[in-house]
């Protein structure tokens, strides 16, 4: 016995995050399989891979303790083997014992680390891969020499692939995020000393001495803005991790609505930061839904308009500059325009009288509480329809946007952030305080005359190239002294979902780089604010949340309502 | 000699305050504190300490007392509470003393105005009384309300 502490706890982390990747690799054979079912005999790559997958789960699962998990995998390690090994056809049945069998191996593994009870069916589930296993055997006259063979077969398959992949680790996030508040504390620094560097030089004359500092504190900087890059790097993740399980869900909602559905991705290989993709999932999943569910029109449905009986819904991930797009299309029936019209004035959202465009009618559905399903399904259409992933994109500060064609499907775009932990800001003082105002919402910065400033219901605005822009006085708005200029104000517009508001603040003070680091939980949510930064004087500025802080405002009515009113001159 | 605990002490008007050495991270000079709006009176903003931002509380405002500007004496404690670090506001900051767990005494209802919730007791030392500080109660917000 060894002396080590054994630290179970941390065995079992890593045992569940590789198992979660193996079973979404899983699930990506077992459809690849249902696939090539029509056409005979399965691929022997895939069951290969398969079957590393299941053995890999295996033997981890036995090392800890994991008799249920082990045993399982086991039994769908079994049936994997008469498949490669030629013994048992690949039939539908098969495939539905693999897939049923991946859901009892999700379930356990989610269990794992608890001494609860195998779910529900499971033994029963057990026993009847077995028998079939059984079956299947005892109809092969010789079972011992060929799974001998098989068995060796395996353990160089095993080897092949160990030998193929490049050594990885994987580290806790948060020594991640405390490297990077490390580096973070350097980059500050390394602007004080530069500065000191300088004046000592300045100081020194001729002395070859100062220039020499000088030169080392500049590749120093360097040198430290690298590192800080590459840790950025580190936090990148492909977004594929997110697509992987897409294919199945396809599948199973496809199958539960009657109808067909081909997934294509594209572009898995996109990184983005682990935070990100970490909350992208349950977005795309709800529109994964939607496109289906109000997409996609049943078979017959299809064939009687000309198109293909399978629907198709293409997901894309590229970079664009120092975004990230995702996309998402259908080729189904488009946004029902008319009807989401009259569902918005049956909910009260529009107005009778108003007259909106197509285009503005299609964004009504990012509206909270909006919902056209004719049939309220128990995937989608509970009234919590596209204003939840709008919110979502909003929160990883995203741009979500929508359009669609009637009779020929709709198109979905998220632009998302590369990373959460770097945004560029907008710097502005607001009374003794500085405020850093993410780049991603302002539309401008401007100088507006006080004489140009007219009152709505008593609430402050400008006409901006004919659009009447709500204005808040950010010092009233947080309650600080501030000098109040009575010929001018500085103003800067931001845009949040279609609207625009100006925020009056006292002066600019430039764009920067900034590092995102939350409040103390101490300090307690402040509306409108989401954080703070430090900057490179060692200075702090506070992160505006322009998102909240306005809907904080429209509720307590500091700011006017001009969002539908009619321009008036 | 029975048990006893160090405590680092300190004044904030005319009492004479002590925190378990432990939970105290380190003791600094008056530094300009970035303010952070719409947060309760105690909670005076947030500082910048080496690359880490530290919430500040001010304990003259948390006990109920009246503000007075920064001395050359006033120090920020920067505490441990629990997982999350806090600087309190104090006016001087004296010494390490150790008080025997044996002459620490219940908190008596009201003291000085500061209500009983915040203190875990009341220590000895020869003429001195210390009163011992809980934190966790100090930098918690919901009970400024009270007092």
């Amino acid at each position: 016995m060894s002396d080590e502490p054994f630290d179970r706890a941390e065995f079992v982390t890593y045992f569940r995050d590789e198992a979660d990747e193996l079973l979404h690799r899983i699930d990506a054979d077992v459809l690849r399989l249902e696939g090539t079912a029509t056409s005979g005999s399965p691929s022997p790559e895939i069951v290969n891979s398969l079957f590393r997958a299941l053995h890999t789960i295996k033997g981890n699962a036995a090392m800890l303790g994991f008799a249920d998990v082990a045993n399982l995998a086991h039994g769908l390690e079994s049936l994997c083997d008469l498949l490669r090994t030629g013994k048992m056809e690949l039939s539908a049945l098969c495939v539905e014992l693999l897939f049923t069998g991946r859901d009892y191996l999700t379930t356990l593994v989610a269990k794992a680390p608890s001494d609860a009870q195998p779910p529900p069916g499971y033994d029963a589930f057990l026993v009847r891969l077995g028998s079939i296993a059984a079956a299947e055997l005892s109809g092969a006259q010789e079972p011992d020499p060929a799974s001998g063979a098989t068995a060796q077969q395996t353990q160089q398959s095993l080897a092949l692939s160990g030998s193929g992949r490049r050594p990885t680790i994987r580290v806790d996030i948060e020594r991640l995020d405390h490297l990077l508040n490390l580096v973070g504390e350097l980059v500050v620094n390394r602007t004080r000393i530069s500065d000191i560097a300088s004046a000592l030089a300045a100081a020194l004359g001729d002395d070859p001495a100062g220039k020499t500092l000088v030169e080392s504190v500049a590749s120093l900087a360097r040198t430290s803005a690298e590192i800080q890059e590459a840790l950025m790097k580190v936090r990148m993740v492909p977004i594929g991790r997110v697509f992987e399980r897409f294919p199945r869900l396809v599948r199973d909602i496809a199958k539960a609505r009657g109808k067909e559905v081909t997934l294509r991705v594209d572009g898995a290989q996109t990184e983005l930061d682990k935070t990100i993709v970490d909350q992208i999932g349950e977005p795309l999943m709800h529109l994964l839904r939607n496109c289906i569910d109000h997409g996609i029109e049943i078979p017959p449905v299809r064939e009687s308009l000309g198109k293909a009986r399978a629907g198709t819904i293409a997901l894309c991930a590229y970079h664009a500059g120092n975004q990230v797009v995702v996309e998402m299309s259908d080729d189904g029936a488009g946004i029902d325009t008319e009807r989401v019209l009259a569902q918005a004035i049956e909910n009260g959202i529009v107005g009778r009288d108003e007259r909106l465009s197509d285009e503005e009618i299609v964004q009504l559905i990012f509206r909270p509480g909006f919902s056209t399903a004719d049939v309220v399904s128990d995937l989608s259409g509970r009234g919590v329809g596209m204003d939840v992933v709008h919110k979502a994109v909003g929160k990883l500060k995203g741009h979500f946007s929508v359009s669609s064609e009637r009779g020929r499907g709709t198109r979905f775009e998220m632009k998302l952030p590369l990373t959460l932990a770097i945004i560029g800001a907008l710097l502005v003082r607001v009374g003794k305080e500085l405020y850093a105002i993410p780049l991603d919402s302002v539309v401008e910065s401007q100088r507006i005359e006080i004489a140009d400033v007219r009152t709505i219901q008593s609430c402050e605005v400008v006409t901006l190239r004919d659009t009447i822009v709500p204005l808040v006085r950010l010092a009233e708005f947080f309650d600080v002294p501030s000098p109040r200029d009575p010929e001018k104000a500085m103003v800067v517009i931001v845009s949040i979902a279609s609207r625009q508001i100006g925020l009056i603040v006292d002066a600019f003070e430039g764009e920067q780089e900034i590092v995102i680091k939350p409040l103390s939980d101490v300090v307690g949510t402040v509306a409108g604010i989401s954080g703070a930064t430090i900057l490179g004087s060692g200075a702090i500025a506070l992160i505006l949340d322009v998102h909240a802080l306005a809907a904080d405002a429209y509720r307590s009515g500091k700011i006017a309502r001009v969002e539908l009113a009619a321009v008036q001159t | 000699m029975g048990e006893s605990v160090q405590v680092a002490t300190f004044h904030v008007g005319s009492e004479e305050y002590g925190v378990d050495i432990s939970q105290i991270q380190e003791i600094i000079r008056m530094v300009g504190i970035t303010h952070v709006p719409r947060t309760p009176d105690f909670m005076e903003g947030v500082i910048n300490l080496r690359g880490q931002l530290i919430p500040i509380v001010d304990l003259r405002t948390r006990f109920g007392m009246a503000r007075i500007e920064p001395t050359k004496a006033t120090r920020i404690i920067v505490t441990d509470v629990g997982t999350k670090r806090v600087g309190i506001i104090v006016d001087s900051a004296s010494e390490v003393v150790r008080i025997p767990i044996e002459s620490i005494e219940e908190p008596p209802e009201m003291i000085a105005g500061v209500g009983s919730d915040y203190l875990q007791g009341v220590g000895k030392v020869g003429e001195r009384l210390i009163i011992l500080l809980d934190l966790t109660t100090v930098v918690s917000a919901p009970l400024s309300a009270r007092a």
